[in-house]
């Protein structure tokens, strides 16, 4: 917690006043990255959709109780991940498959999926071979660029906990690119907790 | 200083330390093959992330998105209510120039036209809206109906409540879990289930009828518990009991749930 306003504050109190374009600002601030934030957790664009727009009504729903010891946009990304592990899980979809062996051509049942994320496909495969929580870590930190201590607030764990996943993520996701060797046991097994 | 630091590694690939810290890191990175292999491999997996493009959201998807967000907000929060009774507000302005325009043209009867359009404009309004409305309408009643006839299952069902776990040691495992979901609750958001009613009766009697729960099962050692528990933000639970499926007692709980 700084001790800078949340720019998204003041949107908020709008909001909460009835101001309609408080609503679009805030929309049009998050709506992208929680997409995209839902896009690669679940790799199908409906889902996405879905998701993206579970967690703004769920967020808009709840936003007068929004305390803001962290920022709006820590509290939105948490509820969109939140969203994207239940979704997931109502589809049935397993969060930990089988990487690829040594770096070998990605799974063809993940072929439509590929063809509806804007990724580079032996990326996407890598991403979505990687255990659920491996991959939220890798996505917030890596492909979202936020900070380690945000991530860590959106996923609920220590700082320490979002290192060792992202450390162990890139590490999964550079073999399953095909250019390391798999990693030993111990690597898979270390932990910061 | 050990060169196989996993963090220092990490931080060194992705550019967080100072230039000399750097420098330093890769010296001595460099002297030992395995730390140089693995910041290797995050480099190139990162290398691979920063240069994926962002998925964006299309003109269509992203008015659908922002349509379906209001519709839905507009059933149940008195805010969401104001958005949407702006959008319902009559458009004075065109009305203004469409009776102008009826002056002109035949200066006969410009009231009449001027409610006319109006009229037409009103009704045009409610149109456009109401299958938002009715749509969003089926979409929010759903889950009501299937908790309300999960719930009604349950009641029928209530006579094959039998003392199969062992409550004792059930109980402190289900306090065990209780510590564990408040420190990391993001488990239990991954398992809750929508229709499960194992215990409603029970967990609305405990938090109130007005209480927004959600459900989960909670595996322990012992067995299968459920767990309810109140989120106002949709990310941290608030309070959380946890019942033997099997009487539906309650085997722990936070804050201050007494059996």
């Amino acid at each position: 917690m700084t001790g800078r306003r949340d720019p998204d504050a003041a949107l908020i109190e709008r909001y909460l006043r009835g101001d309609v374009g408080a609503f679009n600002d805030l929309m049009r601030a998050h709506e992208d990255r929680v997409f995209a934030i839902c896009l690669r957790m679940l790799r199908d664009r409906e889902a996405a959709l879905d998701a993206t727009q579970e967690t703004f009504i769920t967020v808009f729903r709840k936003v007068d109780r929004f305390s803001g010891h962290s920022a709006f946009s820590t509290w939105l990304y948490r509820v969109a991940v939140n969203t994207c592990y239940d979704q997931a899980r109502r589809r049935g979809r397993h969060a930990a498959e089988p990487l690829p062996e040594e770096g070998g051509p990605a799974d063809v049942s993940t072929a439509t999926a590929l063809e509806s994320v804007e990724l580079r496909p032996d990326l996407e495969a890598a991403l979505a071979a990687l255990p659920a929580e491996f991959r939220a870590a890798v996505i917030l930190c890596d492909a979202e660029g936020l900070a380690l201590q945000t991530a860590a607030e959106i996923l609920g764990v220590p700082v320490g906990t979002v290192k060792s996943r992202v450390f162990r993520g890139r590490r999964l996701l550079a073999e399953a690119l095909g250019n390391l060797r798999p990693s030993a046991d111990h690597l898979r097994g270390e932990r910061h907790e | 200083m050990n060169r196989y630091d996993p963090d220092r590694i990490a931080a060194l690939a992705a550019g967080q330390l100072r230039p000399d810290e750097a420098a330093a890191a890769e010296r001595e990175i460099a002297d030992d093959p395995r730390a140089a292999t693995e910041l290797a491999a995050q480099r190139l997996a990162l290398e691979a992330l920063r240069r994926a493009p962002a998925p964006l959201l299309s003109a269509e998807e992203r008015t659908e998105l922002r349509s379906r967000v209001a519709a839905a907000l507009n059933l149940e929060e008195s805010a969401v209510a104001r958005v949407v009774s702006s959008r319902r507000r009559v458009p004075w302005r065109p009305i203004a120039v469409a009776a102008a325009a009826v002056a002109v043209i035949a200066a006969v009867v410009p009231l009449v036209g001027l409610l006319s359009v109006g009229g037409d404009q009103a009704a045009m309004t409610t149109a456009a809206e109401a299958p938002i409305g009715a749509r969003n309408g089926v979409e929010e009643a759903a889950p009501d109906a299937a908790l309300t006839a999960s719930a009604e299952d349950y009641a029928d069902d209530g006579d094959l409540t039998a003392g199969v776990l062992g409550t004792g040691s059930l109980a402190a495992e289900a306090a065990d879990a209780v510590e564990r979901i408040l420190a990391d609750p993001v488990e239990l958001f991954a398992s809750a289930e929508d229709d499960l009613a194992t215990c409603a009766p029970e967990a609305a009697a405990l938090f109130g009828e007005a209480a927004e729960l959600t459900a989960a099962s909670l595996p322990l050692p012992s067995g299968e518990a459920v767990a309810w528990f109140v989120s106002p933000d949709g990310a941290a639970v608030e309070s959380l009991a946890v019942f033997d499926p099997a009487d539906c007692s309650l085997l722990a709980g936070s804050p201050d749930l007494q059996p």
